[in-house]
């Protein structure tokens, strides 16, 4: 099944959100892990970058990025469930 | 003598403290790679460390990034065997 643009810009932001998630949980108990802090540190701006591109794109993914001055985008836009990714 | 030191269980419990310690040196127990002083009868969990995780995309299908957490429910026993 091919995806559209939208669905692999979504499926970025979930990729590096789930590698943040893990390694979270490895640094929890290892947390002077230089490896591990550094593939932290490289997948945060990996993650800010992707979320930072849906966004652009396609609309806010949580409220707080609302960032229209006119109109509350999201609200007005549909909702990130709503936009046929899933 | 009672019931314990006497019977089959004296077999198999020395009452003498040392010579237990002699038996379970001799009888044949997988050679763990505890130290010594390890107090039986407890659960130990191997210390994870860092390896090379996967790739993210494979992560997120695999539901870990760490090749050694990646342990699907096979709905038999994980052996390694080469037959099958």
């Amino acid at each position: 099944m091919t995806m559209t643009d939208k669905q692999r810009a979504m499926r970025k932001v979930q990729a590096t959100a789930f590698a943040l998630v893990e390694a979270n949980l490895y640094l929890d108990s290892h947390p002077t892990c230089p490896k591990g802090l550094e593939y932290f540190a490289e997948h945060k701006k990996a993650h800010d970058k992707a979320v930072k591109e849906y966004e652009e794109k396609y609309g806010p993914l949580t409220a707080r990025a609302s960032d229209n001055p006119r109109k509350w985008e999201w609200v007005v836009t549909p909702f990130p469930w709503e936009r046929g990714e899933s | 003598m009672d019931f314990f030191e006497s019977g089959v269980l004296g077999k198999i419990f020395d009452a003498d403290g040392t010579a237990m310690q002699k038996d379970s040196r001799t009888c044949p127990q997988p050679e763990g790679k505890f130290p010594p002083e390890t107090p039986i009868a407890m659960a130990y969990v191997p210390f994870q460390s860092w390896e090379k995780p996967y790739d993210m995309e494979a992560g997120l299908s695999r539901g870990t990034i760490f090749p050694s957490l990646d342990k699907p429910f096979l709905g038999k026993e994980a052996v390694f065997c080469d037959n099958d």
